[in-house]
């Protein structure tokens, strides 16, 4: 059996990253319509530590989103991966999340029934599932055309 | 041997997606020839 060549590896790796954004994304949508940190009432400490971890979670996924991931990869291998069409496509997943905030925000401004913290809250889960979802059809849609 | 994915191969071959100057000139590269003969402007509507 011949060794894998990095062309190879770096395809295994693309489509294992489309994998874990797309289990990412589902996994945050699930927690989030569950837990619901903003809007159900319980007891203080419960809704800080679902706030803290939504946070964090934002934060990681918006990073993997932003780097694209897999930045302890070595850099032939990195540049494979996060090639022309992967850069394509998370730039215009970067762009439906950013339109989509828009049209929450000026929708949740327009009906004005939820405190600030429900519209941060509302606009950017949404807009990173948005974003997170695109990148990943893209991504499908790449592969499956290969 | 372009320095891209097999990914981005195939979808530049299907038409979905559409290389940059530098991408084109390196593929032109690899296959020895020029960008013209890889790439061709589609005809005009009339």
């Amino acid at each position: 059996m011949e060794p894998e060549s990095t062309v190879d590896i770096a395809d295994r790796m693309s489509r294992k990253r489309l994998t874990i954004m797309l289990i990412a994304a589902l996994a945050f949508l699930a927690v989030q319509l569950v837990a619901q940190p903003v809007f159900v009432a319980g007891p203080e400490s419960v809704n800080q530590t679902a706030s803290v971890l939504w946070v964090v979670n934002v934060v990681a996924l918006l990073l993997t989103i932003g780097t694209g991931g897999g930045l302890l990869n070595r850099r032939q291998l990195r540049a494979l991966v996060e090639d022309d069409v992967a850069r394509a496509h998370r730039q215009l997943s970067i762009v439906v999340g950013y339109w989509v905030a828009m049209v929450i925000a000026v929708t949740l401004y327009v009906l004005w029934e939820f405190t600030g913290k429900e519209v941060a809250y509302l606009t950017v889960t949404i807009s990173v599932l948005a974003s997170l979802f695109s990148f990943s059809y893209l991504e499908f849609r790449a592969h499956r055309d290969a | 041997m372009a320095g891209v994915s097999r990914k981005t191969i195939n979808t530049v071959e299907n038409g979905v997606f559409i290389p940059s100057t530098v991408l084109a000139l390196r593929l032109a590269r690899a296959f020895e020839t020029t960008v013209e003969a890889l790439f061709e402007l589609s005809a005009p509507r009339p």
